[in-house]
């Protein structure tokens, strides 16, 4: 069976991110297109992604967005989040996220395997590459929160 | 009625506990394998379910499983994966090391808590 396109493929990554929210937050998310495709957020979870094609999918968001999603999944409050608590809830979102895609690659018999995520933060970060590179970047947001997806090809 | 929550993810832990409170469930945690075990062998008799992470550090969850289920003290202590290995074959492996029950994340909690009431299988004590 032949790779999935770069476009099936976000498109696969970018449901199973809405899903996952969706699911453990409640929160339900509007989809557009970035057109800044090279900023992350303040936080970002990554996690790689092996198969017919490769990639690194990466999600981010800032603090206040995580604090909030952190707070709906737990039941406790925004203020009682902590600093721990918002960085393993994106690396989860990151890890449910491509757990999700992942039913649904196998689903189609496309195998990928993952590398366990992995998270960073810090300012005005950016993707460079010396690699032509394909990249999928797409805003999820609605009135309370954003979440950036990107997947990067190569 | 005791669990016993073994995953890396202090948030899941967090999710898990809001459930085991409406539940009126007491539950201890673990942020790894290792130390699931180490507190299974010191209170085993206390816990009633254990919820299995698969995707950890030091141990994997499906190993903790293999050990649980061949340990004569312990080895009919149900337990229930909790994981975002959703493979049919990950299921299949499990059920057959003795897993009494699967769940994928991300879950409601609506799911959580009936799959925990099915481990137990005493819903009239809730």
């Amino acid at each position: 069976m032949s790779a999935f396109s770069i476009d099936r493929i976000g498109f696969i990554f970018t449901d199973a991110l809405a899903e996952v929210v969706s699911i453990t937050s409640g929160f339900l998310l509007d989809i557009s297109s970035l057109e800044d495709d090279s900023d992350f957020n303040e936080m970002v979870g990554f996690m790689s992604l092996n198969g017919k094609n490769q990639g690194i999918v990466f999600i981010s968001a800032e603090e206040a967005t995580m604090r909030v999603i952190c707070s709906f999944m737990t039941g406790i409050s925004k203020d009682e989040v902590t600093r721990n608590d918002i960085e393993d809830a994106l690396c989860e979102l990151v890890n449910m996220t491509a757990g999700n895609a992942k039913l649904r690659f196998n689903e189609a018999e496309q195998i990928y395997t993952l590398s366990p995520p992995f998270f960073i933060r810090g300012k005005d970060m950016s993707i460079t590459t010396k690699k032509r590179v394909s990249i999928i970047s797409r805003v999820l947001k609605n009135e309370e929160i954003s979440i950036k997806l990107k997947v990067v090809f190569y | 009625m005791k669990l016993l929550v073994v995953d890396d993810s202090s948030i899941t832990r967090k999710i898990i506990k809001a459930v085991a409170d409406v539940l009126q469930m007491e539950m201890e945690e673990a942020q790894d394998g290792i130390e699931a075990l180490e507190i299974l062998s010191k209170k085993y008799e206390e816990i009633d379910l254990v919820l299995l992470d698969w995707n950890m550090p030091q141990m994997s969850g499906y190993e903790v499983l293999v050990e649980i289920k061949s340990n004569d003290k312990y080895k009919k202590l149900p337990v229930m994966m909790v994981t975002t290995e959703g493979q049919r074959s990950n299921i299949v492996a499990a059920v057959r090391a003795g897993a009494a029950n699967y769940l994928t994340k991300p879950f409601t909690v609506e799911e959580l808590e009936t799959k925990i009431i099915e481990c137990i299988g005493k819903e009239g004590e809730f």
